[in-house]
């Protein structure tokens, strides 16, 4: 088989999948937004009106705009302290904060309502102890917990981006600036804060971009008051099923937030400086621990802490109904699925179709993120560089939008039991290319020669050799998948049928549900949801050792 | 007609001017010829056309009397031992070893024997369940050796094998690669920068300079007659002068005024003169009556670790300010010392400073 037609066995899989997924859906969402056929959808479709579209639009960056200072003012320090790899605290936090970043957005609704809902974990102490009959914390649906929702999430994107990129200076200038006379202090602000600038650049823009994005924080935890691009889309598609008008929205949300990747990839080109790590290593180690470091390490902790403290209230939480502590009773309903219960399925069976959707997720994305690597391995030059960004697009484009999409194109497709595995594994595929291109790249191209000059045939080659070096990598992102489908919201939403919610549906279900039975089992669910997400997590965590070892 | 024949290979990558250049050799079989070269001169480039690995842009490989063109990879029956070894890192010793084995189809009891065959070829026996990646560099490369030895190919080729070895166990490997070539008497092309390695492992020697093989010789005679400026400038050897220079003309009549040194060779097409820096040189006493003389000023002297590099400036008319430079055993040669030098050995005693027998040599571009 020659060079070109290889490129195309590998590339044929993705490129009709992201055609009839992506593109597709993408084009009529244009065609829905400004064509003729417009005024069709619904009899009297109406457009938003300027005034309402930027209401809306002013809404979302201002939200965006708020929510990425607070992340920053809340990451900045600590990522400057753990830009270090010093004591096991460290160790601990760094662990802690990438906890919040993974969490499905319905765990982290219902873990702000487990600890500052009506009655949650604070208003609960706080009424014990001060006697009051009314809950004090009154956040719910309001800017501040929208705000305070994303910087729990967000907080572990700037730290994470920044202190991995501080943690490469070269800890000698810092040393330099210090024999040249400069106090910590005038060190860091003079030589360490510049440097790290880009960084914090990029988070922030990357932070900007997933809050203008937002969709699930401010539909559960904003309510009907708010209102981001995002929740506007889903309104008129779903409560109002004005579609021309969805597709409007989403065409703005799309012209935004490409406009905004475009940007990041840009920044990060413009700053991805190869820095020495080894002499980051030799350094780090060597400095005298004092009463300072304590107090750091102190402070970190307990900043990481509160950052997670509404997993724990959740936690907490599932294990009471009203205000009798420890009991089962939230997860013996989930198990009872409620006769009375409003939804067509039970929670046994929303947990189910979740699971089945993730390892169809699984094997779909798999196939497409190896189809994609091995496009860009083997594509030269030119062609390579312009094909992935345009497998990344999908990471770009929000839940919401996609769904919309497919609510618009898949016409007799849309009551597929595998419409939400393909969306899932649209979202996914970038995450699983990401995993597979660079252990793709890593091979010794010799192995491949050393295995053909041994008499093995191109295909003998891939399944010997190359397939089991590639293996620990197709594991990762199986891993990545399955955790990002468990916890999809946004399109899962717009596209599920009624008959088969997942969990995050149900959960956001009994959310929206009066009664301290109904929130229970959404916490008890809400927990299930975010131990798998958290094992998948901790499975990756140990897994790239395998990786490295090759 | 020869084992392998390879003829006016020629490739190029990309715009830039072309490695290989109707590049040619032919192979007796058994024998292990040795490309030596310059990094970046092709050396690899070769291999990799020999192999199938790439496609040369002209030119013909044919071994065993077959053309080699259109046959792929797999199908050529051709041991490689690459640079770094490149073994499997997910396989054990024994996995590698069999690997090509199993492309055969072997059955496993068959593959089990050859593979231990191998190891105890290499002096690797018991090694066969380790894994790949605790090895030194030197068991590495002796796995490699076993790897593409165990399916018995037709031509083995050895791409510097032994150069991301420690210097220390080189030699030794060198001597043991050499042996376990010959016990199974096969066919190498070994690629090398190293002109030790080189004269150590070749039956012959190709230096491959300019996109061709330059000069082709037993390495013995290479060393004695390296024949052309680039081989010569490879050796390691300076003092090279251009005959078509006032100067060089000069050294032409210096050098065949002595006769015994090659001097009717001179006169035809040498186009340089090789005055060998290392070379016997004696003290004479008495006037110089024969031949020309040749002049000079020690300028310099640099100690090296097993001789001192003297720095000769020639005053002598119509070559005044060209510096040859000698490496000498001796001591008792001090800076500002003037001496003269004779081309031949000839009437030895007579002469102040005499170059060996050799110590002059004709070279073509």
């Amino acid at each position: 088989m020659n060079g070109r037609l290889r490129v195309l066995v590998w590339a044929l899989p993705p490129f009709i999948f992201l055609g009839a997924f992506y593109f597709l859906p993408l084009v009529r969402i244009l065609v829905t937004a400004l064509g003729p056929d417009r005024l069709v959808g619904g009899g009297q479709a109406v457009l938003p009106d300027w005034r309402s579209l930027a209401t809306v639009l002013g809404f979302t960056t201002w939200q965006a705009l708020v929510s990425t200072a607070a992340s920053l003012v809340a990451g900045l320090p600590l990522a400057w302290w753990l830009r270090d790899h010093g004591s096991r605290l460290q160790s601990v936090a760094r662990l802690l904060l990438t906890v919040p970043f993974v969490m499905p957005v319905v765990v982290t609704a219902s873990a702000f309502v487990a600890l500052m809902g009506p009655s949650g974990l604070l208003n609960r102490w706080l009424m014990g102890w001060f006697d009051l009959s009314v809950p004090p914390i009154q956040l719910m649906h309001t800017f501040g917990i929208i705000i305070l929702a994303h910087v729990f999430y967000n907080t572990s994107v700037v730290v994470r981006i920044v202190s991995g990129f501080w943690s490469q200076q070269d800890r000698r200038l810092a040393d330099a600036a210090g024999t040249l006379g400069a106090t910590a202090w005038r060190t860091l602000v003079t030589v360490e804060a510049p440097l790290v600038l880009p960084a914090a650049v990029s988070s922030a823009l990357l932070v900007f971009l997933f809050c203008f994005s937002s969709f699930g924080v401010v539909l559960i935890l904003g309510g009907l008051r708010f209102s981001t691009l995002e929740v506007a889309i889903y309104r008129q598609a779903v409560s109002y099923f004005n579609l021309p008008a969805a597709a409007v929205l989403a065409l703005v949300q799309l012209a935004v937030t490409f406009t905004a990747m475009s940007l990041y990839t840009r920044l990060q080109r413009l700053h991805a400086v190869p820095q020495k790590v080894e002499a980051t290593e030799q350094f780090a180690d060597d400095e005298p621990r004092t009463r300072g470091h304590w107090i750091r390490d102190g402070l970190g902790t307990v900043a990481a802490l509160i950052l997670v403290s509404p997993l724990a209230a959740l936690t907490v939480q599932s294990f009471s109904v009203g205000t009798s502590e420890w009991n089962l009773v939230n997860y013996a309903g989930l198990l009872q699925g409620r006769a009375d219960s409003a939804f067509l399925a039970s929670p046994v069976e929303a947990v189910g179709n979740s699971v089945r959707n993730a390892l169809a997720t699984m094997v779909i994305s798999l196939v497409l993120g190896i189809g994609m690597a091995y496009t860009l391995f083997l594509m030269p030059g030119r062609a390579g560089r312009w094909l992935d960004p345009v497998f990344l697009l999908p990471l770009g484009t929000s839940a919401v939008t996609l769904g919309l999409g497919y609510i618009i194109s898949m016409g007799p497709l849309r009551t597929s039991p595998l419409l939400v595995p393909a969306a899932h594994a649209l979202i996914a595929s970038p995450l699983v290319l990401r995993v597979i291109l660079p252990a793709l790249r890593r091979l010794q191209p010799g192995l491949r020669q050393a295995s053909g000059v041994l008499g093995a045939t191109p295909r003998q080659t891939w399944w010997r050799v190359e397939l089991p070096l590639i293996l620990p990598a197709c594991a990762v992102a199986s891993v990545f998948a399955f955790a990002v489908s468990m916890g999809e919201f946004g399109a899962s939403l717009l596209i599920a049928r009624p008959e088969h919610p997942t969990m995050p549906l149900m959960i956001f279900g009994l959310l929206g549900r009066p009664g301290l039975a109904n929130l229970g089992q959404a916490q008890a669910m809400s927990v299930v949801l975010m131990a798998v997400t958290g094992a998948s997590m901790f499975a990756l965590d140990r897994l790239p050792v395998a990786i490295r070892e090759f | 007609m020869a084992y392998l024949e390879v003829t006016n290979l020629w490739k190029s990558f990309g715009d830039t001017e072309s490695v290989l250049q109707g590049l040619s050799f032919a192979q007796e079989r058994g024998e292990i010829l040795c490309l030596l070269g310059a990094s970046g001169c092709g050396k690899t480039t070769v291999l990799q056309i020999l192999a199938g690995l790439m496609q040369a842009d002209s030119g013909c490989v044919r071994l065993g009397g077959r053309d080699q063109d259109g046959v792929p990879v797999h199908a050529r029956r051709i041991g490689y031992v690459f640079q770094d070894h490149v073994l499997f890192p997910h396989l054990s010793v024994r996995r590698n070893v069999e690997y090509g084995l199993r492309m055969l189809k072997w059955p496993s009891h068959q593959r089990g024997r050859r593979v231990h065959e191998m190891l105890e070829l290499v002096d690797l026996a018991g090694y066969e369940e380790r894994p790949v990646r605790g090895l030194s560099g030197g068991e590495s490369q002796r796995v490699a050796l076993a790897r593409s030895l165990a399916p018995a190919p037709d031509l083995l080729l050895l791409d510097e094998p032994l150069s991301s070895v420690d210097q220390r166990l080189r030699g030794d490997l060198v001597t043991q690669l050499r042996s376990v070539l010959e016990t199974q008497a096969i066919t190498a092309v070994h690629v090398t920068h190293d002109l030790e390695e080189a004269y150590f492992m070749g039956d012959r020697v190709a230096f491959v300079h300019g996109g061709r093989v330059n000069r082709i010789d037993a390495p013995s005679a290479l060393v004695a007659n390296p024949a052309t400026v680039a081989c010569a400038r490879y050796l390691g050897m300076g003092n090279i002068f251009a005959l078509d220079t006032p100067e060089g003309q000069r050294l032409r009549e210096w050098a065949t005024s002595a006769a015994g040194t090659g001097g009717d060779r001179g006169g035809t097409n040498a186009t340089h003169l090789l005055i060998r820096p290392r070379t016997v040189l004696r003290s004479g006493h008495g006037d110089i009556r024969q031949g020309l003389p040749c002049r000079g000023t020690v300028t310099s002297l640099r100690p090296k670790v097993n001789e001192v590099q003297v720095e000769l400036r020639l005053t002598q008319p119509d070559l005044e300010g060209a510096t040859i430079r000698l490496d000498l055993a001796r001591t008792g040669i001090r800076r500002e010392l003037q001496m003269v030098l004779e081309a031949s050995a000839r009437d030895q005693g007579a002469r102040p400073w005499i170059l060996g027998s050799g110590g002059v040599a004709w070279l073509t571009e």
